[in-house]
């Protein structure tokens, strides 16, 4: 059966969260056991909460390029001259 | 407070990185050539390009083609892509977020942030240095 309950203390959340195993407050096994599992959750949403920082910041961003100033077609006459040579490549004496 | 001119005028023949050059010509060549010789028609583009080869590799003519990018006034950028005209996106462009597009101060109005120039490297251009001199009249 449902039932109405008044909505929890604002520090609850904090509390759970904050609490560590090692904290001087834990002292029964129960507590312990919860003060690991609510670590352990805090660190999977730690992680969860970064990787959603960063996956928001690396959205790709899509844009177009500027259309040109102005284009127009020219007639070209291709000539075929020579194979190409490298350029002369000087290394460095240190 | 007044911004210290980020750009300079010169007239000289020397290339270095940073040299806006506007008015250039791109040509699109066909994609084959077939034979010693051949007519083809070309397309020829005109843009406002900014040389991004480092300037000792010019000077030393350690390369023999030289870089270029399209550059181009953020006012005209927001006008192809209307997701951009807005602060949030302006101020991501300022801090450098956005890959692909480097924001300069405007040459005439530096002052202006709405008269800034954008370089985008998704248009990068390769010309022989002769082609360089050549398109921009230097």
């Amino acid at each position: 059966m449902a039932t109405i309950c008044p909505p929890p203390p604002a520090s609850a959340a904090q509390f759970i969260l904050l609490e560590t195993p090692l904290s001087s407050k834990v002292q029964s096994q129960e507590r312990r056991e919860l003060a690991l599992l609510t670590q352990k959750i805090r660190q999977n949403l730690s992680e969860i909460r970064q990787f959603l920082e960063i996956s928001g910041e690396t959205d790709e961003i899509n844009y177009s390029s500027v259309p040109p100033q102005r284009s127009f077609i020219v007639k070209v006459r291709y000539q075929y001259q020579e194979p190409g040579e490298p350029l002369p490549y000087e290394i460095d004496q240190e | 407070m007044t911004t210290e001119p980020f750009w300079l005028q010169i007239n000289e023949s020397n290339l270095r990185q940073g040299d806006y050059l506007p008015r250039c010509l791109v040509p699109t060549f066909a994609p084959a050539i077939e034979g010693q010789t051949e007519v083809q028609d070309v397309r020829v583009d005109e843009f406002d390009l900014i040389i991004l080869t480092q300037s000792c590799d010019l000077e030393n003519k350690k390369v023999r083609l030289v870089a270029m990018s399209s550059i181009y006034p953020l006012s005209t950028f927001e006008k192809t892509n209307p997701a951009f005209a807005n602060k949030g996106k302006r101020n991501d462009l300022r801090r450098g977020k956005i890959e692909g597009l480097h924001l300069l101060a405007s040459p005439t109005k530096p002052d202006e942030n709405m008269e800034a120039l954008l370089v985008d490297f998704r248009e990068i251009y390769r010309f022989s240095r002769s082609q360089t001199h050549v398109g921009t009249g230097k």
